[in-house]
Parts: C-alpha cells; sequence; structure tokens
C-alpha cells in the first residue's frame, strides 16, 4: 500500500490505500465533529469561518482558524517533503513516518480526551489542531504517493471529479478507457469508505467516546505492519536463499581450489 | 545544504509554536467574556427570506411549547461560573444548577444536566453586554429561535 510510488503504483494499490485512509478520515472526522463541534478533516468550510471572523473583526478566533489551517498546511508539506527525499531503499520507512506520525496524533489525542480532558474551550482548540495536522499529514501522505489520484480528507473535489467521470461513462469511447473506468471505481469507492467510517464512527462515539481514536490508531498500526512484512519478509527470505547459494558456490570453488592444488603437489613430487 | 534545512526546519517548528502559543494563551477569551450574570430580554423566531425579513416574539406559553425539552425555557436569569457550573434561576427563587462549556471556537454552548443530558446551543454574537444564542426547533416548521440575554453585572 505504501512501498510504491507514483506511477509504479497498481490500480489495486491505489485502491486499498484511498479506501484506508477515506475509512480513517471519516471516522476522525465525525468522531471531532460529535467531541469538539469541528470538523477536522477538510478546510473549506475553515476557509470560510476564516473569512467570516476576519470581517467580523474578532481577532483572537480568526487567529485560531488561522492556526488551524496552518497546521493542516504543515502536515501536507511534511509528508510531502519526507516523500520526496526518500530513495528506493528506505521508501518504505519515508512513506511510513506521516503514518506514524498520524498514529502519535491520534494516541496522544485519545490519552489525553480520556483522562486530562475537562472540556475548556483552549484544550478543546488544541486536540482539534492536532487532528487537523494529522489530517493534514494523512492527506499529503496519500496524494502525493500517488501521484495526486488520492486524496481523502475531503469530498468536494471528489464530487465533482465522481460527477464528471460518470457524465464521460455515458459515452461508449470513455466507457472503453480502462483509465476513466478504474478513476470512477477508485473515487466511487473513496467515498463509500469515507460515508462507512463516518457513520461507524457516528455509531460507537457515543459508548466509546475518545477511545475510538485507539481503534484508528490499532487500525493503521495494522495496516503498517503489513506493509512491512510485505516489503522486508520477501526480502530477508530471498536474502537467505540468496547466502547460502552464494556459500555453496564459495565451498565448491574451494574444494576445487584445493583439490587442484593437492593435484599440483602430488605431480611436483612425483617428477622430483 | 543540509545544515541550512535543519536550520529552516527548526525556526518554522519555533515559529509555529510560538504562534500557536499565542493563540492558545488568548483563545479563552469567549470562556471570560461569558462569566457573570445574564438576563433574558427576549425570545423570537430568526428567520431570514430571500426578499422578506419574519422575525416574531415568541410569547410565554408557546416558549413552553418549543422549548419544553430544554432547562432554559424555565428560567431569566443565567449566571455563568468560572468553575464551569451555571446557574439558572427566577426571581421566586427556583434554581437549576448544570455544566457550561464552550466548543468551536466559542460558537458552542453546551449545558450538561445532572441526569446527564446535554443541550446544544449556538452562540450567535458574545459581547460584553449581550449574548445571542439560537437553537433549532421544529415545531410549527418556524426553524431557529434567537434568545437574546443582556449581562446584569
Amino acid at each position: 500500500m505504501l512501498r510504491r510510488f507514483s506511477n509504479s503504483r497498481t490500480f489495486l494499490d491505489n485502491l486499498r490505500l484511498g479506501v484506508f485512509t477515506a475509512l480513517i478520515a471519516g471516522m476522525v472526522n465525525v468522531a471531532s465533529l460529535v467531541l469538539f463541534y469541528s470538523f477536522t478533516s477538510n478546510l473549506t468550510g475553515h476557509f470560510a469561518i476564516l473569512s467570516q471572523e476576519i470581517a467580523d473583526g474578532k481577532w483572537f478566533q480568526m487567529l485560531v482558524v488561522l492556526f488551524w489551517i496552518i497546521l493542516f498546511f504543515s502536515g501536507s508539506f511534511l509528508s510531502n517533503n519526507l516523500i520526496i527525499n526518500s530513495t528506493k531503499k528506505n521508501a518504505f520507512i519515508s512513506h511510513s513516518i506521516p503514518m506514524v506520525l498520524e498514529i502519535g496524533c491520534f494516541v496522544f489525542v485519545g490519552i489525553y480526551g480520556q483522562f486530562f480532558y475537562t472540556e475548556t474551550l483552549t484544550q478543546t482548540e488544541i486536540l482539534v489542531s492536532v487532528l487537523l495536522f494529522s489530517m493534514g499529514l494523512q492527506n499529503g501522505l496519500t496524494a502525493s504517493i500517488s501521484n495526486f489520484q488520492i486524496k481523502t480528507t475531503h469530498l468536494t473535489g471528489l464530487t465533482t471529479d465522481l460527477a464528471i467521470h460518470l457524465s464521460m461513462l455515458t459515452k461508449k469511447e470513455y466507457r472503453m478507457n480502462p483509465q476513466v473506468v478504474e478513476k470512477t471505481k477508485l473515487m466511487a469507492a473513496i467515498m463509500g469508505a469515507y460515508v462507512l467510517g463516518g457513520t461507524f464512527s457516528g455509531m460507537i462515539i457515543h459508548y466509546v467516546q475518545f477511545q475510538v481514536f485507539y481503534f484508528i490508531s490499532v487500525a493503521m498500526l495494522g495496516v503498517l505492519t503489513y506493509d512491512f512484512v510485505k516489503t522486508y519478509v520477501p526480502f530477508f527470505v530471498n536474502k537467505k536463499k540468496h547466502d547460502t547459494a552464494i556459500q555453496l558456490n564459495i565451498d565448491k570453488i574451494q574444494d576445487s581450489i584445493k583439490n587442484t592444488a593437492m593435484q599440483k603437489n602430488r605431480v611436483l613430487s612425483e617428477s622430483k | 545544504m543540509k545544515g541550512k534545512l535543519v536550520i529552516s526546519a527548526c525556526l518554522a517548528v519555533l515559529t509555529l509554536s510560538s504562534f500557536g502559543y499565542y493563540v492558545f494563551s488568548h483563545s479563552s477569551y469567549p470562556e471570560t467574556a461569558i462569566i457573570g450574570e445574564w438576563k433574558e430580554v427576549s425570545w423570537v423566531y430568526d428567520r431570514n427570506n430571500a426578499d422578506e425579513k419574519v422575525k416574531q416574539e415568541i410569547g410565554t406559553d408557546e416558549r413552553i411549547d418549543i422549548a419544553n425539552h430544554l432547562v432554559i425555557h424555565e428560567f431569566e436569569n443565567w449566571i455563568f461560573m468560572k468553575d464551569y457550573r451555571i446557574k439558572l434561576h427566577e426571581q421566586n427563587g427556583k434554581e437549576h444548577l448544570a455544566k457550561w462549556h464552550l466548543k468551536g471556537r466559542g460558537r458552542i454552548l453546551t449545558l450538561l444536566n445532572d441526569d446527564g443530558s446535554t443541550e446544544v446551543y449556538s452562540i450567535e454574537s458574545l459581547k460584553d453586554n449581550e449574548l445571542v444564542l439560537h437553537f433549532e426547533t421544529d415545531v410549527h416548521a418556524r426553524g431557529i429561535v434567537k434568545i437574546t440575554l443582556k449581562k446584569l453585572n
């Protein structure tokens, strides 16, 4: 899911990544809406609120919204920076760092919310900031490694694109184009996963409250582990086979050298 | 090159942290502004159409009708305390205690009653001496109710 980059990714790679991250985004957004009365996976509304606060002259509230926007921006910036500075050798590590940071954010929100949150406005705004940063990380990660094919934290652009692609599919020439069909499937799957994640979160949030962030973290950790196993286990297995084969060859060569040397010695001693 | 990158990253983190600290050290402003005693001065339907503006006073009977599921319809004086408790009371001595919290950048007021029920109001405006709250009702399909309170002290 995370190993391959840009154009080397298959449709299935993108589908898995899109569905999984959309599930997470949907869950986080609904959880933050219920717990904090604020959206955390999309920024369009925050830009509108920023403008409104400026127009109303409410400078401190404006600064809070501006800070949230900057944090989302920083998350995406950091994700992409890690990815473009990675090499082929450490691609998995670089791609998984944003996800590890994201898990860190969710664990922090979960623990703080469960044990220390007293519902003050400052605490609420700080926790919303952390979630916005994590969503920025996720959006930056998915968009970067999928060559901008996947964006899962907001659905405005996706809905527009899906509508355009569906309208294209009304013509036979586009239905015959596998790229258009795959992109349509991908967007529909992301949309469905986002709604599914949001619905699931909405159903459990009243019972589990902040612990919902632990579920999300565990799921993400599961995906990271799966990807780690897929990346490194074949490498280690092949390396072992490769090392054994080399060792056998070395042994054979050493034996033949020994035999040749012994034969030479015998010939020399006989000739003497 | 690498050194420059590290310095830039450190500067960015430092700037962002300072900005965050500044913002959050002032973000409790609405929580400070709401502390004190407030008195209800009006209940009206607040509905704006494109070509007409309908604002209609809500009488006492109708007030009970639309807000009977909320504690606020029985009380006219609201005292917000620093410890996040709120005392709603009438002149005749009847009172109700709950907990209050602000969320969503200080635009959402939640009241948590002792029975565990939560009431959510939207803060339309919070000034030094005026607090305007909105809550949605579907009674008579009129939509949003606007409550205006004036500060007493």
